[in-house]
C-alpha cells in the first residue's frame, strides 16, 4: 500500500518539505490540520480575553479595565471565539474526515480549500492589529448593531478593520461551503448511496447549505454598514430615511443558522463517537438524517427572536416564538437517539464518550433555556441579561465545545497516529465540565435578578455571584492547559495507535476512515473502496 | 489521583456555601426586584406566571433526558463480564412517540402564550399617564406631555395602579429600557417609536439599559418610583409648569423633536390598533 502511495506522490508535478510544504500544501489533511490548530490558538487568545472579563468582572468597583476596552474585549472574544475558534475548529474536523469518510483522495477544490484557509490569516491579523490602531479595536459587540457602528458613534478604524476580517471570513466560509456540497455530493465512492453517507458528513452538508445561504446575507448587511459609514448612504441611518432594524433582520438571518453552524458538525462527531464506544450502531439513522435536514430549514425561520424586544410586531412575535420552539423538536430527535444508541450497549467511559456524555448534560439545559426564550413572556424578563450570557455558553461551551474535546480525543490517533493520555483526558474533563457549570450556571441566576448583558461594572448585588463565578474560570483555564500539554506531549510518542484504535468497526459498519492507517497516507486510498 | 479530586470537590462544595451565604446577607440591602421574585406590575404577573407555565412542561422533558442519560452510564457501562451488546438499531413507534409528543407540547406552550402576548402588546388602552421615554447617550430622559413635564437623568415617577404606557424612542443609538420588577423590556431605536404599557404597585424600582450603547453602557441605571395618587399629584405639582421643558414637549411626539422633519416615522405597531 505504502509503495502505491509514493508513486502517487511522485506523479505530483513539486514536492515540498518542511514548513514549504504546509505553506503551499493542498492536501485536506493537512489544511484540515492547520484548521485545528489555528482554532486551538485563537481559542487560547479568544479565552485569555474572556479572562479579563471575568478579572474585571470580579469587583465592580475595581474597574481594572476602562469601559471602553472593556467594549473591545467582549467584542472580540465574540467575534474570535465564534468565526476563529469554533468555525474554524469545525472547518478542520470536516476538511480532514469528510473526505476519508465518503472515500475520497481530496476535497473538490483542492486549490480552492488551501485559498479559503489561508484568507483567514489576513483576516486574523486585521482583528488582532485592530485593538493598535487609534480608537482601539470594534467595540459595538459582535452584532455590531448601527447606529452605534456608524461613523458618528464609531469613529476609529477598529470598526472598519473589523468589518472587513468578517467580510473575508464570510469569503472563505463561502467558498469552503461551496468546496464541501460539491465534495460530498460529488466525490462520494462507488456505492456510497445517500442512506449510507456517515452522519458526520451529512451534518456537514447540512452545515455547507446553511453557510451557503446566510453567509452572503452577512456580507451583504456589513458591506451596506461599510457603504453607511464611508459612503454617505443610508441604509440603516434613521437621518436619511433608513432604518437600524433593517441591519438586525439582516444580520440575525445570517446570525441564527449561524449557531447550528456551530453546533451541526457536533453532533455528527456524537452520532459517530457514542455508538462506537457503546460498541453499537447509531440509532434511527434516518431520524438522525431528518431531524439534521429540519434544524437546517427551520433554522432559517427562527431568526427574529433575537428581536422580541425591538418592537416587531405581535405576529411577528408569534410567528417567531412558536417556530423557534420547534427547532426544539429536531434536536430533542437526536438527544434521545444518542441515547438510545448507548442503550443496551457496553460503554467505554473513554474521554471521547466522557465529553460526550456531558454533552448531553450540558446540551440539554442549553436548549431547554433555549425553548424557555422563545416564550416571548420570558423573554422580555432576561433578554439581553445575563442569563442569554448563560443559555448561548451552554449551548457553544456546553455544545460545540464540548463536542469538539470529544472529537479530538477520537480523532487524534487518526489524525496523528498517537494516542492521548486517558489519564490527563479524565482530568480534563472533569476541570472542564465542573468549571463550565460553575461558571455559566449562576448567569442564569444573574440575568433573572436583572443583571444586563456586556456591562463593565455592576450593582453591588450582584456581586457574590460574579465572584463565584470568576473563580469557576480558574478550572476551565487549568482544563485548557492540560489539554494543551496532553497534545503536545503525545507529539513525542510513538505513532503506535493503529488503523481502528478504538474498535469502532466492531459494530460490523463500515467506516471508511478506520479503514486506512493512521494518519492515512497522501491521497487516502490507493485504492478508491467501493461500498456494497 | 483520588485524594486530589476529592480535595477539589470539597473545596467546590466549601466555595458554594461560601457564595449562597455571602448572597444572603448582601441581599439585605435592597436588592434588584424582578418579574419572580417580587413582580410589581400586572405585565410582571402574567409574564411570571406564563414563564412558570412553560417552565413546568420543560421540566419533564430535562428530567427524561436526565434519567434516561444516569441509567445509560450505571446500566450499560463495561462491567468487563464479556455482555454482548445489543443489536437493535432502530424503533419506528418510539421515533414517532418522541416527534409527535414534543411537537405537541410546544405548539401548546406557544399558544399558550399567545394571550398574554396579546395582553402585553394591545392592552392598556387609555392610558392614565403617558410618558415619553428618549434614550441618550448615557441617560433617560423622561417626558410627560400631559403635564408639560420634562425631565433628564432622574428617577422615573409614576402612579401606582393605573396605566402607564411609555413611548420609546433614541436620539442616538440603540438603548433597551429595562426594569425587571415591573416586567417590562423594550428597545428605544432612534427614529421609531415602540411602546409598553402596565399598572404598577407603589415601590421602588431598579433597572438599567440592556442594549450595548457605547462606552458608558455599565452606567445608564433606571430607577423607577410608583407613587400611591395623591403622593403622584403632589409630584406633578412640586415639577409642573417648568417653562423651558413645558415649551419643549408641548407640541411634537418625542422623536421628531430631535430628528429630521423629513423622517418617515415608523408607528409603534400598538398605535395602529389600538381603538
Amino acid at each position: 500500500m505504502s509503495t502505491q502511495v509514493a508513486t502517487l506522490g511522485e506523479a505530483h508535478p513539486r514536492q515540498y518539505h518542511g514548513v514549504l510544504d504546509w505553506l503551499t500544501t493542498t492536501d485536506h489533511k493537512k489544511i484540515g490540520i492547520m484548521y485545528l490548530v489555528f482554532a486551538l490558538i485563537n481559542g487560547w487568545l479568544g479565552g485569555s480575553l474572556a479572562g479579563l472579563i471575568r478579572i474585571n468582572l470580579y469587583n465592580p468597583d475595581w474597574h481594572i479595565i476602562s469601559p471602553a476596552l472593556y467594549n473591545q474585549l467582549l467584542t472580540m472574544h465574540a467575534t474570535i471565539m465564534i468565526f476563529l475558534t469554533l468555525m474554524t475548529a469545525f472547518a478542520g474536523m470536516g476538511n480532514y474526515l469528510v473526505p476519508l469518510m465518503i472515500g475520497a483522495r481530496d476535497m473538490a477544490f483542492p486549490k480552492l480549500n488551501a485559498f479559503s484557509f489561508w484568507l483567514m490569516i489576513p483576516a486574523a491579523l486585521m482583528l488582532y492589529g485592530s485593538f493598535f490602531v487609534a480608537g482601539g479595536a470594534a467595540s459595538g459587540g459582535w452584532w455590531s448593531y448601527p447606529p452605534l457602528s456608524t461613523l458618528q458613534f464609531s469613529p476609529g478604524h477598529g470598526e472598519d478593520l473589523w468589518l472587513l476580517a468578517v467580510i473575508i471570513l464570510g469569503i472563505a466560509s463561502i467558498m469552503g461551503a461551496i468546496n464541501f456540497l460539491v465534495t460530498i455530493l460529488d466525490m462520494r465512492a462507488p456505492g456510497m448511496t445517500w442512506t449510507k453517507i456517515p452522519l458526520f458528513v451529512w451534518s456537514w452538508l447540512v452545515t455547507a447549505w446553511m453557510l451557503l445561504l446566510a453567509l452572503p446575507v452577512l456580507s451583504g448587511a456589513l458591506i451596506m454598514l461599510l457603504s453607511d459609514r464611508w459612503l454617505s448612504t443610508g441604509f440603516y441611518r434613521p437621518a436619511l430615511g433608513g432604518d437600524p432594524l433593517l441591519y438586525q433582520h439582516l444580520f440575525w438571518f445570517f446570525g441564527h443558522p449561524e449557531v447550528y453552524v456551530m453546533i451541526l458538525p457536533g453532533f455528527g462527531m456524537l452520532s459517530h463517537i457514542i455508538p462506537a464506544m457503546s460498541r453499537k450502531k447509531v440509532f434511527g439513522y434516518k431520524g438522525m438524517m431528518v431531524a439534521l435536514w429540519a434544524i437546517g430549514v427551520i433554522g432559517f425561520m427562527v431568526w427574529a427572536h433575537h428581536m422580541f424586544t425591538a418592537g416587531i410586531s405581535g405576529a411577528a412575535r408569534m410567528w417567531f416564538s412558536m417556530a423557534s420552539m420547534a427547532i426544539s423538536v429536531p434536536t430533542g430527535v437526536k438527544i434521545y437517539s444518542w441515547l438510545a444508541s448507548a442503550w443496551g450497549g457496553v460503554i467505554r467511559f473513554s474521554t471521547a464518550m466522557k465529553f460526550a456524555l456531558g454533552f448531553i448534560f450540558t446540551f440539554v439545559i442549553g436548549g431547554l433555556s433555549g425553548l424557555m426564550l422563545a416564550v416571548v413572556p420570558f423573554d422580555i424578563q432576561v433578554h439581553n441579561t445575563y442569563f442569554v450570557v448563560a443559555h448561548f455558553h451552554y449551548v457553544l461551551v456546553g455544545g460545540s465545545v464540548m463536542t469538539l474535546f470529544a472529537g479530538t480525543y477520537f480523532w487524534f490517533p487518526k489524525i496523528s497516529g498517537r494516542m492521548l493520555s486517558e489519564k490527563i483526558g479524565s482530568w480534563v474533563f472533569w476541570l472542564f465540565f465542573i468549571g463550565m457549570n460553575w461558571v455559566f450556571m449562576p448567569m442564569h441566576m444573574l440575568g433573572i435578578d436583572g443583571m444586563s448583558r456586556r456591562v463593565a461594572t455592576y450593582r453591588p448585588e450582584f456581586k457574590p455571584l460574579n465572584q463565584f463565578i470568576s473563580e469557576g474560570f480558574i478550572f476551565m483555564l487549568a482544563a485548557g492547559l492540560l489539554f494543551t500539554y496532553s497534545i503536545l506531549k503525545s507529539l513525542s510518542e510513538p505513532k503506535d495507535a493503529g488503523n481502528d484504535p478504538w474498535d469502532a468497526q466492531a459494530n460490523g459498519e463500515r467506516q471508511l476512515e478506520w479503514e486506512t492507517a493512521s494518519p492515512p497516507p497522501a491521497y487516502n486510498f490507493a485504492e478508491i473502496p467501493e461500498i456494497r | 489521583m483520588n485524594g486530589a479530586m476529592n480535595g477539589a470537590m470539597i473545596w467546590l462544595f466549601q466555595a458554594v456555601q461560601q457564595a449562597i451565604q455571602a448572597a444572603a446577607t448582601q441581599g439585605a440591602a435592597a436588592p434588584t426586584r424582578d418579574a419572580f421574585n417580587a413582580p410589581g406590575s400586572n405585565i410582571a404577573r402574567l409574564a411570571a406566571t406564563e414563564s412558570w407555565h412553560a417552565f413546568y412542561w420543560v421540566i419533564p422533558f430535562i428530567l427524561i433526558a436526565f434519567i434516561l442519560l444516569v441509567v445509560v452510564m450505571v446500566r450499560f457501562r463495561d462491567k468487563g463480564d464479556g455482555r454482548q451488546p445489543a443489536k437493535f438499531h432502530d424503533n419506528n413507534p418510539l421515533e414517532i412517540a418522541w416527534t409527535i409528543i414534543p411537537v405537541i407540547v410546544v405548539v401548546m406552550v406557544a399558544l399558550h402564550s399567545y394571550p398574554v402576548l396579546h395582553i402585553m402588546e394591545y392592552g392598556g388602552n387609555n392610558p392614565a399617564v403617558n410618558v415619553e421615554v428618549v434614550g441618550h447617550q448615557w441617560f433617560w430622559e423622561y417626558k410627560y406631555p400631559q403635564y408639560g413635564i420634562d425631565i433628564s437623568n432622574d428617577t422615573l415617577v409614576l402612579p401606582a395602579n393605573q396605566v402607564v404606557d411609555l413611548d420609546l424612542t433614541s436620539v442616538d443609538v440603540i438603548h433597551g429600557f429595562y426594569v425587571p420588577g415591573l416586567g417590562i423590556q423594550e428597545d428605544a431605536l432612534p427614529g421609531r417609536l415602540t411602546n409598553q404599557w402596565f399598572k404598577a404597585q407603589a415601590g421602588y424600582y431598579k433597572g438599567q439599559c440592556t442594549q450595548l450603547c457605547g462606552v458608558n453602557h455599565s452606567q445608564m441605571l433606571i430607577d423607577v418610583q410608583v407613587l400611591p395618587d395623591n403622593e403622584f399629584q403632589a409630584w406633578l405639582q412640586s415639577h409642573r409648569n417648568q417653562p423651558s421643558a413645558a415649551a419643549a414637549v408641548a407640541t411634537l411626539p418625542a422623536a421628531l423633536l430631535h430628528l429630521p422633519k423629513t423622517l418617515p416615522m415608523q408607528p409603534a405597531q400598538k398605535g395602529d390598533t389600538q381603538q
